[in-house]
This record gives structure tokens, sequence and C-alpha cells, in this order.
């Protein structure tokens, strides 16, 4: 009878293992390409003692060099962003961060309060096949699954992936056990170049209300900022695409009020901020490039510093001694990137694509 | 010796009731992965790239209703391809590109006197998404402009319309034409592609 037993065990604990496996395998690595899909996975590794903590969608985490807010005032920051992340993944993606720790300042930026309904599962799982499981993950997932999502593809990824067992590609196999590391606490550096040239009209809406959806989940994360004692900051980054409306700008600042929060519009302080849509940008206005994170974190920095009295750690040596190798690893990366532009003409090893005249 | 006796029942009763258990889960694996297996056979569906919404709708034999609309005798369909739409108009007044965030592809809008063409790329070619009238200077195929009122938009387009906050939508298959109305006057004419909104 034991002797059975233990066969079936054995046999049970061989099949999910062949299951995970499997499903190890056939999910996308987002390393070769798209390496935005990694980004969320990446904070769990990290010492989890942050005094600020960013989330939110591309314009924070292609925008703010947690390194130039340690260099500069011993702020010790992550980003927990991703592309197109909505604002219930946000709400989620706090409601999670509080769980491992407890920042004094959460900054999030409100671009995503456009959008009031799901999306696109491509840009979902970016964001939630990161996230370990956990109850946050499973809320953020049923609040942002489309019309046919189920619930299910997301907990077991392989129901959804596993027809890529005949599309794998070489970096299925050479990330299987480790993925290696391509952010800096949250940050995706970019060095290259490519001016503002002209701005996007904006088209008249319908509606310039901003969705009620998008409001509630706003105010959970200024509610649960408040539970925990969490100074919450609302700000727009700089970029000038997507368009942010006025309309949706005296919304935010009229919410930002109400409830006692502290908001930048950093549209309107790109001279304060030395930014310059001539030359700190890479995608002609949709995010900043190196130079523009690091004048804007400096900018930004001294802000949060002075208002809201942050501790500057440079002086803890074990904690300036791990913030040294972040930053050796920064100042490489920064370095191979310049490397591959003055040879290349773009970073060819970055995942950039060759600029193409029009 | 009854308490030994009465345990031993009550392991015996666990180990039961445990291997009925594991059989279970093995049975509910064995599906599970028989399951995985069997869609894996037709699931071509999968794929972690940008979702295109029009994908689903088309089928070669299939032909799906469209606006297109006239400008200078250029027939611009929305969701056809936009190299020959764009050649036989010449050159922009301006143009602007924007990356999405994150999936490679860009979307282009292009500006004409009076007209506004976004186009986006799928499969490395790029479509039309959308043409805008930017003035009064030029009107839709049935001479609807901006400024003019929205009782000469139903009288002209009939009522079946869809109205949301102040704009009326006409669907024609995966394509729409949608009039913005404010204090009674059309502020914005678009032709394009029915699509989510992406940053």
């Amino acid at each position: 009878m034991l002797k059975k037993n233990l066969i079936r065990i054995l046999s049970i604990v061989l099949l999910i293992t062949i299951l995970l496996s499997i499903q190890r395998l056939v999910v996308p690595k987002y390393m070769d390409d798209i390496v935005e899909g990694s980004l969320i996975e990446t904070y769990y590794g990290e010492e989890k003692d942050h005094d600020v903590v960013f989330i939110g969608d591309c314009e924070v985490y292609e925008n703010f060099s947690p390194i130039t807010l340690w260099e500069d005032f011993g702020i010790k920051s992550f980003i927990r962003g991703s592309a197109q992340q909505l604002i219930w993944q946000s709400y989620y993606l706090m409601e999670e961060t509080l769980k491992y720790e407890k920042p004094e300042v959460i900054v999030f930026n409100v671009l995503s309060m456009k959008y009031n309904e799901p999306q696109n599962e491509a840009y979902n799982r970016m964001t939630l096949d990161g996230m370990k499981l956990s109850m946050s993950k499973i809320k953020s997932i049923q609040a942002s699954m489309t019309d046919d999502e189920k619930i299910i593809d997301y907990i077991f990824p392989i129901l959804r992936f596993h027809s890529r067992w005949s599309k794998l590609e070489a970096q299925d196999f050479k990330y299987y056990f480790n993925k290696e590391k391509i952010f800096h606490n949250g940050y995706y550096m970019r060095v290259d170049t490519k001016p503002v040239e002209s701005f996007p009209r904006k088209k008249p809406l319908a509606d310039y209300r901003l969705g009620e959806n998008a409001y509630h989940y706003l105010e959970k994360m200024t509610e649960l900022a408040k539970e925990n004692d969490i100074e919450l900051v609302l700000i727009k980054a700089p970029t000038i695409y997507p368009v942010w409306y006025d309309e949706w700008d005296i919304q935010i600042e009229n919410y930002a009020a109400e409830n006692d929060l502290m908001y930048l519009n950093f549209l309107d302080l790109t001279e304060e901020a030395n930014i310059d849509f001539r030359k700190h940008t890479y995608d002609g206005g949709l995010h900043l490039n190196l130079q523009g994170a690091e004048n804007l974190s400096k900018y930004f920095g001294k802000i949060l510093a002075d208002t809201y009295d942050l501790t500057d750690h440079r002086s803890n040596n074990n904690t300036a001694e791990i913030w040294d190798e972040k930053s050796d690893f920064y100042y490489s990366m920064k370095e191979a990137q310049y490397f591959d532009l003055n040879k290349y003409g773009y970073l060819k090893n970055f995942g950039a694509k060759k600029p193409t005249n029009n | 010796m009854g308490i030994l006796r009465t345990l031993a029942q009550k392991n015996q009763r666990t180990i039961k009731n445990g291997g009925i258990m594991l059989k279970k889960i093995t049975v509910f694996l064995l599906i599970t992965l028989m399951f995985i297996m069997l869609i894996g056979c037709n699931d071509e569906s999968v794929d972690n790239n940008e979702t295109d919404p029009q994908e689903s709708n088309v089928t070669e034999t299939e032909v799906i209703e469209s606006y297109t609309y006239t400008y200078n005798d250029t027939k611009i369909e929305i969701n056809s391809k936009a190299e020959p739409i764009l050649d036989d108009l010449g050159e922009e007044i301006s143009y602007f590109e924007s990356e999405s965030c994150a999936f490679p592809g860009l979307d282009k809008v292009y500006t004409y006197p009076g007209l506004e063409i976004q186009t986006y790329e799928k499969d490395g070619i790029d479509h039309i998404l959308s043409v805008n009238i930017l003035d009064d200077t030029i009107g839709t195929n049935k001479g609807i402009r901006l400024f003019d009122s929205s009782s000469k938009v139903i009288e002209t387009y009939g009522e079946n319309y869809e109205e949301n906050t102040g704009q009326y939508i006409y669907k024609k298959g995966e394509t729409k034409l949608s009039f913005l109305i404010k204090d009674d006057e059309v502020i914005a004419i678009e032709y394009a592609a029915i699509v989510k909104e992406e940053n």
C-alpha cells in the first residue's frame, strides 16, 4: 500500500515538474526584444528598504534614474514601472509593494488616468506575468482582463503560451534558468538621441472627463497611502506624446488639492528641470534619454529630499557598498551604449532599431 | 489495546482517503496535460505580439465593407495599405511619428491641406488608421464640413448612428465615420479603423 502511494506521489511530482519545466520554456522571456516585459520581476531580487518607489507606465521607467537620486541625494529608490501600466495594475503593485516594505514616498505617474477600462492583453502580460502569485496579482488580473481573456491563462501561463513550442527562439533556452541584469532599479537606460521635430495635433475629444473607474483606483491609492502613513506624489512626466490635455491636468490638480497631495506636471517645468527636447529624448519626445532622465532626477530628487526630509544614506557604509555596485553596472552600461552609438550609429546591442530615413 | 486498534483503523481510513485523493489529483493532472496537448494542436492565436484588432475578422474570401474617403481624386480606404495612397497624395505639409511603448512599429501622422492621415504598422507594412478633416475647406464624401449643424449630419447620413457624449458614430464593418458635435456644430470629423486606444 505504502509503495503504491509512494509511486503515485512520485508520479504526480514528476508530472508537475514536467509541466512547470515546459511552462518555463514556453513563456516569453522578454530579453532580446521587448525587454520591458522583464521589468516587473526585477523587484523581487532587491533589498526592499527603499525611501521612494515609483509606480506607473513607461513615463516612470524611462524618465527617472534611481542612480542619480542616490548619487546626488542619497535616496534609495526603485521603479515598479511597466509598459502601458494601467491604474488598477499600479494600485495592486502598490498593494503588493507594501507587503514587502513601507517607503516614505510613492510616486505615481498620472497618464494612465486616461484609460478607464482594460485595453490589451499583450500589455497586460508585461505587467502581470512578472508578478509573483499573490492575491494582489489575482485581483490585478481580474481588473485587467479584456473580454476574451481568462484568469486561468494568467495563473498557468502554459495554457496561453503552449503553442509557442513551435516558435521557440534561442533566447527561450538561453534565459531558461537565469536572465541577465539589464535595468537599473527599474530604470531602462537609453543614451541615444532623436530630437523632437514636430508636435502632434491635439485632437478634440468628445469627453474630457477622466473615467470613474480610473478615479476609483486613484482614490484607493490615496487611501492606501494614508493608511500606511506614506506620502503619495502625483506626477506627469515631461513627454509630449501621448498628448496630455489641459482639461485632464485641471482635474488632477483639483484631485491633488482636495486630497492634500503634491502634484507636479513636469511638462510645465521643463526649463527648471533642464529638459531640452532637441537633446534629451531618444524617440522624438515620447521618452527621455539618459541625460534627460538624469536632469529630471536631479530636479525631482531635490524636491523630494527637501519636502519629505528624506534621509541621506550615503554615509551608511553598508548601503553605500550596495549602491556603488549598482553605479558600476550603470556606468558600464552607459559606456557600452556609447560604444555602440559611436561604432554603429545606433544601440545595436541594446534592442534599438537601425534608424531609417523617412 | 482498544485505543491502539481505534488509532490503527483511523490510520487505515486516512491512508485510504489519501489514496483516493491522490488518484483524483493524478487523473486531474493527466486530463489537464491532455487538454493542453489537444488545444496546442489547434490554437494558432497565441503570441506575445501586439494584438491586431482587424486580424480576427478578415478571411481571404470574405468581403468587409469599410469607409473610403476621396481626397483630390485619391481614394483613401481605412485599413488599406498606406504606401500607394501616400505616393498618390504627394509630399505632405508636415510629418510626425511616434513609437508605441515597448512594441516595435511606428504610428505616423501625415498632414496635407485640410487633412491629416494617421497610419499603423501591421506585419511591417503601414496601413491607414484614420483620416481627419482639419478645416472647412474640405468636407466628407457627402459634403458635411466642420461647423455644419448636427441636423445636417443626420439629414445626410441618416439616423443609424451611435451617440457617445456628443459624438455621432456611423459604423461600417471595422471602420467608422465620427462627427464630434459641440453647441450643435460639427467640430471634428474622422474616418477611422475601430480600435482601442493605446499609448
